[in-house]
């Protein structure tokens, strides 16, 4: 995790005078700053890469029997005819104020394209989370339970099928059995459509399919995260308390495993987003995944840049909500 | 039998999975009474509480026989009947305060739940009954500390959170399950007054699982030493102690320390002398000045350095040939630092220290491997300090053959020589270290010492791990080694027993600081500085008819020192008085 | 204090052996074992197991269902299915296995470096991998091979380059358990050296955890192959791996549904028994969560 990390602490009492709001706002500055340092590690490393890549991008663009003038006339346009420091510094200050560029291709601004199909990926990757975390932890709690028994072997099968399957894999099977055999939903999610039924159907499989991989992952580390709590001493005390099975098992011994499901909810997410790629392809419905794609298969290499920054700055988002939520979920971490 | 008991056992047979490992046991607990239950690890006695509790591993865990609270049987009470029970008739006290409550929930939640399950209080009421108990446990500010978390409380303060909670309902029945033995000394001696004081009031019955007789010694009424999940013997404390029965009880009895408190305390004022005599008298072989170990501590947004935790200050000491030194220390005193920064395992911030009349110097890679060939280590957890892999054979020879002492059938030869030394039998050299019990381990880590020839061995609670027998085997094989080799011991200890048999000089240490040091019978046996004599006079009596004195804790004075420290702390000089031949004291002023 | 040599710890350590390992193995582990052997004598002897050229095109028998002459059915072009999965488990597994090969010793090593020296080179290091692990997996690398092209070197390169810091951040969490063991201060107090220290004695104690993760990733390495191979970065055509035949069956998804759904079965079958074996070598190297108490 490097210096902006999170650990227990075994005691505070070190004369420290310090609130834990000083600290708090102390330990986010930080990490702002290291996902700050990521952003701009990508952006140079997408800049260094498109620069270093063999092939000029006007001979992409016009073909390969382009007249030098053209050429020279896209070089200038594009800014590629300037000190390669002077284009760095541009396209540093333009990210910083969001603007992306425009596409090599079809010269319309990237930032625009990007923020009109990004709320459909964006809607797709919460709700296949929350469909995830609400089908997985349950799952979770009581395969851990049953530990060994009936529905312990179940579910652990179902969860290693579930992180088995390559999302378009899950994607094209679902799509075969209620869109094609059953004719339960549509084949293709437009994603569009102001009828709200319609609209959650379309979403639907695409949806599922990615929560099912969700829940598998989150069935898996429920189930070892609450084993693991299980067994320690205070849940033991809990029981010599005379607490139910109830409040031992969702109070005392969930409440300690959330960290771990935490950690491992923000960390799929990042999967999550990637995998939503494989789904809008196979269900034909807009998103990065579509874009993401349109700039390969056209060799759109500003758009695919400007594609790479927005996943970078979604997964650093993600990254720095879960940090937090740490701080809510124990008491024990210390913000350094 | 007689009826009116809190708790009675009567043929309890526990079985784990196809193990049974407790036989036929039966007691009984006279209400205000205590009855300890002691054993070694593995003698059945942990699980015999859990039993009582009914929270044996669910369907491996099985007991057979009679338990009764009361009039009630517990073994065939159904669950939802037993859940009433625990916590409000039958309540336990665990081992670890560290790892024994909820680490996400505060103190108050905590206890509110005990209080909510089994009082049905709610509301104000509920909160009061919280402040309440955390007021008749002692814990300061109960108002402020009931809403922190665990982690901000010190172990003895968590285990009064414990107690509070075994005490909230009024229980018939307290189960103690080794509920100091986490703790240091002095907490300890504390935490079992409390308890006791708490009894007298409530008038429960304890059952009091314990493996330390000392303890035993302090609290009970009734005595059952368990072995192998069977009892091996059954009487009151008195006669217990006075007449024991069994051989095996009179060896728990006797590894108790015989000094403490024996000799009384010196008269004669000690007189103050200008400087503290380092090597007093033989040839010395390791002579430590002025150590000074300091941990830095980094805050702010930068990480800059904001202080420093003094680990130890300003310490010095001599070990002379075939002497044996014993450091002895709460936990956080700083004896272990020492012992490892003598051997380059922690930065020494300042000081001097010469091993056989050479300065050692810690950044010259000759003076190092010197010091390597001379110094060597044994370590508290014997399984711990061999690297799991590596045959035992292996783990011998490597330090000879990395420094070049021996090699190739040379080595061998000697590998097989010292293993026969230790009392192990040469011909397991190719086992690997989890086919040997702890004690046969800690033999091999002292072969592996043994290999580079050293002049001293520094032992770090060498035998704080292991059980009373065996831990008596090993310090006869250390003694008789250092004649056999030759070698001097600084012996790292919190075990002051263990302390008083090897040890010739003691040196005990008081955060950081050394506050009194001479030959063994006077600082164990004449304390002079307050600290020792708070830390010798909270170790466990060793026959109950001592009782009697039990006013003879003094609380501790002085408010708790901070080992951190400022970048610009300057320790104030040390001044030290002369109380009798080699018996130093530091002025406590 | 007795009780802090409890059997538990010296059943973590010795349950470690390789022997004891095996031993312990369940009947799903060995299940995974079966399948994965399975198919890698399927991908050697492939062109003995065959029965038709895998590249033969055949424009008569084309989308032809299962049946006697082809096992498995036909694609699009009249190839037949069956020979096409026994010649496309040859690119699965290779580049799975070079991938895994590449990260382990490339993460391993900056990990175990990062763990053992600490303070400044610890947080450099990590940092980057940080950096790195930003990315999703797939994302990245389908972003390397988009820009570097899709050949089997550079695939294999891409694949290896997301899973580095999975094996870094798995070698160094070992390294710093490990480093302040008793074992490894007792380690210093003789004088053994630093490379000694880290690699016969550190290394042994972390690397079966390094081999579940390397099990364990080796399915995410198949996984995102195919899946590159699926969004069409994969081996060029006409090689038959089982991405791009999934791809090109999903174009004709509505008619003959077996095109897509054979090779994404035999995805599914070669992640899961990879997952199985990872998950069966995690019980057994640490038994505590399974047969605890």
């Amino acid at each position: 995790m490097g210096q902006g990390s999170l650990q227990p602490s075994a005691s505070v009492d070190d004369g420290d005078r310090v609130t834990r709001g000083h600290v708090i706002i102390s330990f986010l500055i930080k990490r702002l700053g290291f996902a700050a340092f990521t952003l701009f590690a990508v952006l140079t490393l997408v800049f260094l890469i498109v620069r270093i890549l063999p092939g000029d991008p006007a001979l992409v663009i016009l073909g390969d029997q382009a007249s030098p003038e053209s050429i020279a006339a896209l070089h200038h346009r594009l800014g590629l005819d300037q000190p390669i420091l002077t284009q760095y510094g541009q396209f540093l200050w333009n990210a910083l104020r969001g603007d992306l560029g425009n596409s090599m291709i079809t010269g319309r601004s990237i930032s625009v394209e990007i923020m009109s199909v990004l709320p459909y990926t964006i809607e797709l990757t919460i709700a296949s989370l929350l469909l995830g975390v609400l089908l997985g932890v349950p799952a979770g709690v009581w395969a851990a339970v049953k530990r060994n028994q009936i529905p312990d072997i179940a579910l652990r099968l179902v969860s290693l099928i579930g992180l088995s399957l390559p999302a378009f894999v899950a994607a094209i099977i679902l799509l075969m059995i209620f869109a094609i055999y059953l004719r339960w939903f549509p084949v293709i999610s437009a994603g569009g459509g102001t009828d709200i039924i319609d609209r959650l159907r379309q979403m639907a499989l695409p949806t599922l399919s990615l929560a099912l991989i969700m829940m598998a992952y989150i069935t898996r580390v429920t189930r070892s995260a609450m084993l693991e709590v299980l067994n320690q001493d205070f849940v033991r005390t809990a029981r010599a308390k005379g607490a139910s099975q109830y409040a031992t098992i969702w109070r005392h011994a969930l409440g300690n495993s959330l960290i771990p499901i935490t950690t491992v909810v923000g960390l799929y997410l990042g999967i999550l987003i990637g995998n939503s790629v494989l789904t809008e392809i196979v269900f034909s419905r807009p998103g990065l995944g579509k874009l993401i794609l349109t700039a390969l298969t056209q060799r759109d290499y500003t758009l695919l840049q400007g594609m790479i920054v927005i996943y970078t700055l979604m997964v650093v988002v993600v990254n720095l909500l879960t940090d937090l939520t740490y701080g809510f979920l124990d008491p024990r971490v210390q913000y350094k | 039998m007689r009826d009116d008991a809190a708790l009675s056992v009567k043929d309890l047979t526990i079985s784990l999975g196809r193990n049974q490992v407790v036989h036929g046991l039966s007691f009984e607990i006279q209400p205000g009474k205590t009855l300890a239950l002691v054993g070694e690890s593995g003698s059945g006695k942990s699980v015999t509480s859990l039993a009582i509790m009914r929270l044996l591993p669910d369907r491996i865990g099985r007991a057979l026989g009679s338990i009764r609270l009361g009039k009630q049987e517990l073994l065939t009470l159904p669950e939802a009947q037993m859940r009433k029970v625990r916590g409000g008739r039958i309540s336990m006290i665990f081992q670890e305060p560290m790892t024994s409550l909820n680490p996400v929930q505060t103190i108050g939640t905590q206890l509110a739940e005990v209080i909510r399950i089994h009082r049905r209080l709610k509301g104000q009421a509920l909160q009061e009954a919280v402040l309440d108990m955390m007021r008749k446990v002692r814990i300061p500010d109960p108002e402020e500390r009931v809403k922190q978390y665990p982690h901000t409380f010190s172990g003895g303060m968590r285990q009064r959170v414990m107690i509070a909670m075994a005490l909230a309902c009024n229980p018939s029945l307290i189960i103690a399950d080794e509920p100091t033995t986490a703790l240091d000394v002095t907490v300890q001696a504390q935490t079992l007054e409390l308890l006791k004081e708490l009894q007298r009031v409530t008038g429960t019955a304890v059952l009091f699982i314990t493996h330390d007789m000392g303890v035993v010694a302090e609290m009970a009424d009734d005595v059952l030493v368990m072995r192998d999940g069977r009892e091996v013997e059954h009487g009151s404390v008195h006669e217990v102690f006075t007449r024991p029965k069994s051989p095996y009880t009179r060896s728990l009895i006797e590894a108790a320390p015989s000094l403490v408190g024996k000799l009384g305390t010196d008269t004669k004022a000690a007189e103050p002398v200008a400087e503290l005599p380092i090597a007093a008298g033989v040839e010395p072989l390791l002579v430590v000045r002025n150590m000074t170990v300091q941990f830095p501590v980094h805050g702010g947004l930068l990480g800059r350095v904001k202080g420093a935790v003094h680990a130890v200050e300003d310490v010095s000491f001599a070990i002379g040939k075939g002497e044996t030194l014993g450091l002895v220390g709460e936990s956080g005193s700083g004896k272990s630092t020492i012992g490892k920064a003598i051997i380059n395992l922690a930065p020494l911030h300042s000081g001097n220290i010469e091993v056989a009349g050479q300065a050692v110097d810690y950044r010259d890679r000759k003076s190092l491997a010197l010091l390597r060939r001379h110094v060597q280590m044994i370590f508290q957890d014997p399984f711990g300090s061999l690297d799991a892999r590596q045959t035992i054979g292996s783990a011998i020879m490597e330090p000879m053959r990395v420094h070049g002492l021996q090699t190739g059938r040379a080595a061998e030869e000697r590998m097989e020589w010292l293993l026969e030394r230790v009392g192990l039998d040469p011909a397991r050299a190719s086992s690997l270290p989890h086919e040997f019990s702890g004690g046969q381990r800690q033999r091999i880590c002292i072969a592996r010492a043994l290999a580079m020839s050293p002049q001293l061995i520094i032992a770090d609670e060498a035998v704080s791990a292991l059980d009373v027998a065996i831990k008596g085997q090993i310090i006869e094989l250390m003694i008789d080694l250092q004649k056999e080799f030759d070698v001097s011991y600084l012996f790292i200890s919190h075990d002051i027993a263990a302390v008083e048999r090897i040890c010739d000089r003691v040196a005990v240490m008081y955060f950081g600081e050394i506050v009194e040091i001479g030959p063994r019978d006077d600082v164990i046996g004449r304390p002079g500085h307050p600290y020792t004599r708070r830390l010798l006079s909270a170790i466990p009596i060793t026959h109950p008819d001592q009782r009697a004195t039990g006013t003879r804790r003094a609380p501790d004075a002085a408010p708790p020192r901070s080992p951190l420290k400022p970048l610009d702390y300057r320790a104030p000089p040390a001044r030290w008085a002369r109380a009798s031949d080699g018996h130093f004291i530091r002025d406590a002023s | 204090m007795t009780d802090a040599l409890s059997p538990t710890a010296e059943r973590a350590a010795s349950s470690k052996s390789a022997w004891a390992v095996l031993h312990r193995l369940n009947m799903t582990t060995w299940f995974g074992v079966a399948i994965v052997a399975a198919l890698i004598l399927a991908a050697i002897l492939a062109p003995l197991l065959a029965t038709h050229d895998p590249d033969a095109q055949n424009i008569i028998m084309y989308l032809s269902p299962p049946g006697p002459d082809n096992i498995l059915g036909t694609d699009q072009f009249g190839r037949d299915i069956f020979s096409r999965l026994l010649f496309g488990a040859r690119y699965s597994l290779t580049i799975g296995f070079l991938a895994i090969v590449v990260a382990l010793i490339i993460g391993s090593l900056i990990g175990m470096v990062a763990g053992y020296a600490g303070g400044r080179t610890d947080i450099i290091l990590m940092q980057i991998m940080d950096v790195v692990l930003a990315f999703p997996s797939l994302i990245l690398g389908l972003a390397l091979v988009a820009l570097m092209g899709a050949t089997l070197t550079n695939i294999v390169i891409a694949i290896a380059f997301t899973a580095i810091p999975a094996f870094a951040r798995i070698a160094r969490a070992g390294v710093m358990t490990q480093r302040d063991r008793e074992y490894v201060q007792a380690c210093h107090a003789m004088g053994f050296s630093n490379p000694r220290i880290l690699f016969r004695h550190i290394l042994p104690s972390i690397l079966p955890e390094i081999m579940v993760m390397a099990s364990l990733w080796m399915a995410t390495a198949v996984r995102t192959e195919a899946s590159l191979a699926f969004i069409g970065l994969g081996l060029a055509p006409p090689t038959p791996t089982w991405g791009g035949m999934v791809r090109e069956g999903f174009d004709n998804i509505l008619s003959s549904f077996h095109l897509a759904l054979f090779p994404s079965l035999a995805i599914l079958l070669l992640v899961l028994a990879l997952n199985l074996i990872g998950d069966g070598l995690r019980d057994a190297i640490d038994p505590r969560l399974k047969d605890a108490s």
